[in-house]
């Protein structure tokens, strides 16, 4: 087996052929697409990794800011409590102070309101008892309660004595000759004239008795001289009863002494 | 046995058109038009096809054996060592088919590939630290060991071609003489491992050759820098 020399130089031609044919459409080719697919990758990764040291860098960012802001609520929810304790409290102390005030304007009212009824009552009961007790009296008006009356009367004015007795004895004397003696009723003339006996023997000068009817005395007489007066009147005792009454419905410590009946107390 | 080189199709006067060179014209067309076809349609991103995987799993698997012998830019050689492994590997490859012949198997063929391996090596070796770094490879570690470093060159070119063409050839003959022997089994038995020692032989040649073209590239690169120093 000999080597062919022809063939030697064409299979060397050839192989160069093929060299060139290869490298023009397989090496290159694929060498250029590898290395663009590689620096491509390269990029990406680089790019990739750009992003993650960003990310990194956005999540600490993003962490500190988060315990910044978790402080920065702690701290305004804190201050948030603290004030709107605060305000509670301030909210609570007022809403007390306001209730306090209006419970005291209220009980002031209650009382008012209690002592105007109160008062109200009082007065009616007061008016009711008298003009009751007024209208008994007068209903019971009679000649023989007159007379009694009369007699009560007479008896007084001789029954007067000591300083009181002066009194009337110098009223008497300043008197100019004539003395009013007031009645509910009209006196017969037996009885002007007793009640003139019984004045005579207290004055020397000889005296004139006019003698009125007036409605305000009830089932009494009353003697006026020189702004002395003497008077005998169920009016009398009814005042003192309407005075009782006021002082016991005001609560007045004296009304359980005050309310006993007195030993001057009319018999009717 | 057939001789390729015998076998002439064509001839005028010096020129002549035999079956190793239609045979290997042939393999250049497939190889070439394959490559166009898949490498027209070749995309950058992460989608590809079946086939544009396939060529980069192959050229970067060489250009990975290039970088693994110690060659420092494999780039630059890979058309050439990758010509070279996918040539005789494709020959060896297409073994398989009934009838084939691969020219590997002519020793003038052979002989080509060795003296295109030769001459790459010297041209590598200058084009990579120039001449003069390149030449004084030749008067290492004395200017005594120049003929030994010439026969040295000489002999390992023989010794490739010679490598390729015997086993190429061997196999060949195996199966041709087997067929004789025991038509039927034998002969697919030796076809299978005929297709193993194509791979081979193609692994081997490619990486002497680089091998061949490291060392030339090294020692003109150590030249160099004992130079610069």
């Amino acid at each position: 087996m000999l080597i062919d020399w022809f063939t030697v130089i064409a299979q060397v031609l050839n192989f160069l052929l093929l060299l060139w044919l290869l490298k023009r459409l397989l090496f290159t080719p694929v060498l250029t697409a590898i290395d663009e697919r590689e620096n491509s990758i390269k990029t990406q990764i680089a790019e990739a990794e750009q992003k993650m040291t960003l990310a990194a860098a956005e999540k600490n960012t993003y962490h500190q800011k988060n315990k910044d802001f978790e402080v920065e609520r702690d701290t305004l929810l804190t201050e948030a409590t603290n004030t709107a304790n605060t305000k509670h409290k301030a909210l609570l102390e007022a809403a007390r102070i306001e209730a306090e005030a209006l419970r005291v304007h209220l009980e002031q009212s209650l009382k008012n309101d209690q002592q105007n009824i109160s008062r109200e009552i009082r007065e009616r009961t007061q008016q009711e008892v008298i003009a009751i007790s007024r209208k008994v009296l007068a209903d019971l008006a009679s000649t023989s309660l007159e007379e009694q009356i009369v007699a009560v009367f007479i008896r007084r004015l001789a029954q007067i004595k000591g300083e009181e007795k002066e009194r009337l004895i110098e009223s008497l004397t300043k008197a100019a000759k004539e003395i009013i003696i007031k009645s509910a009723f009209e006196l017969s003339l037996d009885q002007q004239a007793a009640i003139e006996k019984a004045i005579l023997p207290l004055t020397s000068d000889p005296i004139r008795c006019r003698f009125d009817i007036s409605s305000k005395t009830i089932s009494g007489i009353e003697l006026n001289v020189d702004g002395y007066k003497m008077a005998w009147s169920v009016a009398d005792y009814l005042d003192s009863l309407e005075k009782v009454l006021a002082e016991m419905l005001n609560g007045h410590p004296d009304f359980q002494a005050t309310s006993k009946p007195t030993k001057n107390e009319p018999t009717v | 046995m057939i001789d390729l080189d015998q076998q002439i199709f064509w001839e005028y006067g010096f020129l002549k058109l035999n079956a190793t060179i239609l045979i290997t014209w042939i393999l250049m067309v497939i190889l070439a038009l394959g490559s166009w076809l898949i490498t027209r349609k070749i995309t950058l991103d992460s989608e590809r096809s079946r086939w544009q995987n396939g060529l980069e799993i192959i050229v970067i698997n060489i250009n990975k054996q290039i970088k693994e012998i110690g060659i420092p830019k494999p780039n630059l050689y890979l058309p050439f060592l990758g010509t070279l492994f996918l040539f005789i590997a494709f020959a060896g490859l297409c073994s398989i088919i009934p009838g084939y012949v691969p020219p590997t198997s002519s020793l003038s063929t052979t002989a080509a590939l060795a003296i295109c391996v030769f001459f790459a090596v010297p041209f590598f070796g200058i084009s990579n630290s120039g001449l003069l770094a390149y030449l004084k490879n030749y008067f290492q570690p004395t200017v005594i060991m120049l003929p030994f470093n010439i026969i040295s060159e000489l002999s390992r070119t023989i010794a490739l071609a010679i490598r390729l063409f015997g086993n190429m050839m061997s196999g060949a003959m195996i199966v041709s003489i087997l067929l004789s022997i025991s038509p039927f089994i034998f002969p697919v038995v030796m076809n299978a491992l005929g297709l193993l020692t194509g791979m081979v032989q193609a692994y081997i040649f490619s990486i002497l050759a680089a091998v061949f073209i490291a060392a030339a590239i090294q020692e003109s690169g150590k030249n160099q820098h004992l130079k610069i120093e």
